[in-house]
């Protein structure tokens, strides 16, 4: 008994198993409601009888069969762990297509422990299940929950050791009305379950009739296209003036006069040794007045990583997981769904897209719920191509709020032709799909701060850290001379196609580190409105910073290979810069700006 | 609303593997019409008859032969339609609706 078996959360997508694996395992995963949240699986450690069992929280799977590579990771979980002990969570609403997962794995010898979970809602909704007669006729213990709430974790965890197997041919024994026996010979025979499920579903579920209730009714409004429509542009454009507005107030209302008033001038007098290497690294320039132009890490460094950033992804994070909790994300989904079968993808690809704006990293790894090699490429190149994160947003709110706007939906713009043309060059299918929609839910103020809460932390962790050695590197290129050498050697291509003097250059280099470091580093180069525009749009799209470019290789090693996803994601980009660049130009002379 | 338990033997034992699968609307003149999925118009209930073979996805979502499946919004563009199946609420690609046969009570 010194490795116990593993505890395994399996179910369809969207029935809580994040939020049961936090309130077992006392963890902190992200949960929402869209199906296809967890796209990896996370492990802890379980206290049972004072013994520590593993848990593990896999992608849902709505068969042992996978149809993406999220679904992949659930079932292999199932197939390699040795006789482990697995918690099929059911959303107690629709409990007949989670008790045929449940007789999937039943089928294959499995021990089981049922979480009928979302009790609550099926309560609401007038569904009445038997539990004790469920268990019965399964032979499996059965539990209800409400894994946001907490409640019936307990028992859960209690029972968890007499987790049972049980063959299907028992479970027709037990039944009342025999079904077809003829068909449950051959027992793996998915209309046999269905069977099976039919008649155990009679015999423990009423149903009562109960009004629509008020988030049904809104559910319909806002999938309904002439509903759905003008309330989802007033939802988009809601989520940008918040986030847009709230960034501004923190960064323009207390960090910018903290940092120039107090920070910079104290710094700049206070730190020995002016004129030598390392005032130049930590401080910059001694003069300057504001701190997006000192650039020394502990003066526009942290300005921007704290002062700048920090507020503008608190608001955005904010917004996203209302989005994400709510339900709202898969009628989106929906009502872009035609819009995105122009360019090879569907609806769920806004998802990833979503997630893009927050940070380009979960982005890039939520394609896996996508279908098909074809299908991932394209998403995960024109996400860290054309979608701006929420760190370079904010950078951007704050330098150039009056363009921010257009630049965003030039990049936009960009994302669909882009996506178009790759459509047609890319080989490979885009199959339809069926997607589920949650109901909308209230969210809950605890699940929101915790998402924030972790959320933030990874930004101080991981990001933080980067726009400091960011402006580190940056000024150790000055220091040695690189940087005039590649302004030199740019200086053609920069002005002559693009308009842009070469001082851009650091900001370029830059934008390998962190996006919003290079629009910050932007500010400090003097140019005209125009040349400002072109030189942010430029930087959004030229490069994916270091952390995407890592997931990319990441991910396109599962997706048609690191050489065709990450040298075509490179192809697309170059491509990108130059022609969408260039129209901008072109834009810019017809307009008489540039 | 909720769903009628009593159907549930009418049409189940429709097979979901390949074989029995094509056997598509034969129960034409019994006061049923047999139609099209993407035929129905918004708020029109009907059952499912066959549900295209090699689609195993659809059936594990809960649309499956025998259920009652209600239309809730088509979008344009030839865009998804939404239905409302076994108390959850499935978006369906066009040619999924296509593809789909039911029978409508006249």
């Amino acid at each position: 008994m010194s490795q116990s078996a593993s505890v395994l959360l399996m179910g369809h997508p969207n029935v809580g198993k994040s939020a049961l694996f936090n309130r077992l395992a006392g963890a902190s995963i992200a949960e929402s409601n869209y199906p296809g949240t967890t796209v990896e699986y996370t492990k802890s450690q379980l206290r049972l009888n004072n013994e520590p069992v593993p848990i593990i929280d896999v992608p849902g799977t709505f068969s042992l069969e996978p149809k993406d590579r999220a679904e992949s990771v659930a079932i292999g979980f199932l197939e390699s762990e040795v006789n482990p002990t697995v918690v099929c969570v059911i959303d107690a609403t629709r409990i007949e297509r989670g008790l045929n997962l449940v007789l999937e794995i039943l089928d294959r010898g499995y021990e089981v422990v049922i979480a009928l979970n979302m009790w609550d809602e099926a309560r609401r909704k007038g569904v009445d299940i038997d539990a004790d007669m469920l268990a019965d006729r399964l032979g499996v213990p059965v539990v209800q929950t409400v894994a946001t709430e907490g409640d019936g974790v307990d028992d859960l965890r209690s029972i968890l050791d007499r987790a049972n197997s049980s063959s299907l041919a028992s479970i027709t024994d037990r039944l009342p009305s025999k079904v077809h026996d003829d068909s449950i010979i051959t027992g793996d025979e998915p209309a046999a379950r269905w069977d099976i499920v039919d008649t155990i579903v009679e015999s423990v579920v009423t149903y009562q009739e109960t009004d629509p209730s008020l988030s049904d009714q809104l559910g319909q409004l806002t999938i309904a296209p002439k509903t759905g429509l003008p309330f989802a542009i007033a939802v988009l454009y809601g989520v940008w003036a918040f986030f847009s507005s709230v960034a501004g107030f923190f960064t323009d209302g207390y960090f910018v006069p903290l940092f120039d008033d107090h920070w910079l001038p104290w710094i700049q007098s206070a730190f020995p040794a002016e004129g030598s290497w390392l005032y130049f690294l930590l401080v910059g320039d001694p003069t300057a007045v504001n701190s997006f132009e000192a650039f020394g890490v502990l003066t526009s460094g942290l300005f921007v990583a704290v002062g700048v950033v920090l507020p503008a992804i608190l608001a955005l994070y904010l917004v996203l997981a209302l989005l994400e909790d709510s339900g709202y994300i898969a009628r989106l989904a929906v009502l872009l769904d035609a819009a995105f079968h122009r360019i090879g993808l569907h609806g769920y690809a806004i998802v990833p897209m979503v997630l893009s704006f927050g940070c380009n990293v979960p982005g890039v790894a939520a394609t896996r719920t996508l279908e098909t090699n074809k299908q991932r490429f394209l998403t995960m190149t024109l996400l860290s191509v054309f979608i701006p994160c929420g760190a370079q947003l904010g950078v951007m709110l704050s330098l150039i709020p009056q363009y921010a706007g257009y630049i965003l939906l030039y990049l936009l713009v960009g994302f669909f032709v882009f996506g178009a043309v790759l459509n047609r060059i890319v080989p490979g299918s885009a199959p339809e799909v069926a997607v589920d929609i949650p109901p909308l839910r209230r969210p809950r103020l605890a699940n929101v701060i915790m998402k924030l809460s972790v959320r933030i932390r990874g930004f101080m962790m991981s990001a933080v850290p980067f726009v400091l050695a960011g402006v580190g590197i940056v000024n150790l290129l000055y220091l040695g001379g690189a940087v005039d050498w590649l302004a030199t050697v740019f200086q053609p291509v920069l002005s002559g196609w693009f308009g842009v003097p070469e001082e851009t250059v650091p900001a370029l280099i830059a934008g390998f580190m962190r996006k919003d470091l290079a629009i910050a580093q932007l500010s400090a180069v003097s140019m005209s409105p125009f040349q400002t525009v072109m030189s942010v749009v430029m930087v959004s799209i030229y490069f994916p910073c270091v952390a995407t470019f890592a997931m990319l290789i990441k991910e396109g090693r599962t997706s048609g290979g690191i050489i065709r996803a990450v040298g075509g994601a490179l192809a697309t980009l170059v491509a990108a810069l130059f022609i969408w660049g260039g129209l901008l130009r072109v834009i810019g002379i017809i307009l008489g700006v540039a | 609303m909720s769903d009628n338990k009593s159907k549930a033997e009418s049409q189940s034992s429709v097979g979901a593997n390949g074989v029995s699968c094509r056997r598509g609307c034969r129960r034409k003149g019994n006061r049923r019409q047999c139609k099209r999925l993407s035929d129905l118009e918004c708020g029109e209930t009907g059952t499912i008859e066959c549900v295209e073979c090699g689609r195993p996805n659809l059936h594990s979502m809960g649309v499956r032969p025998g259920k009652r499946i209600t239309v809730c919004t088509k979008h344009p563009f030839d865009g998804p339609v939404v239905v409302s199946v076994g108390r959850s609420t499935v978006s369906l690609s066009r040619s999924h609706a296509r593809q789909l046969e039911v029978t409508t009570e006249q």
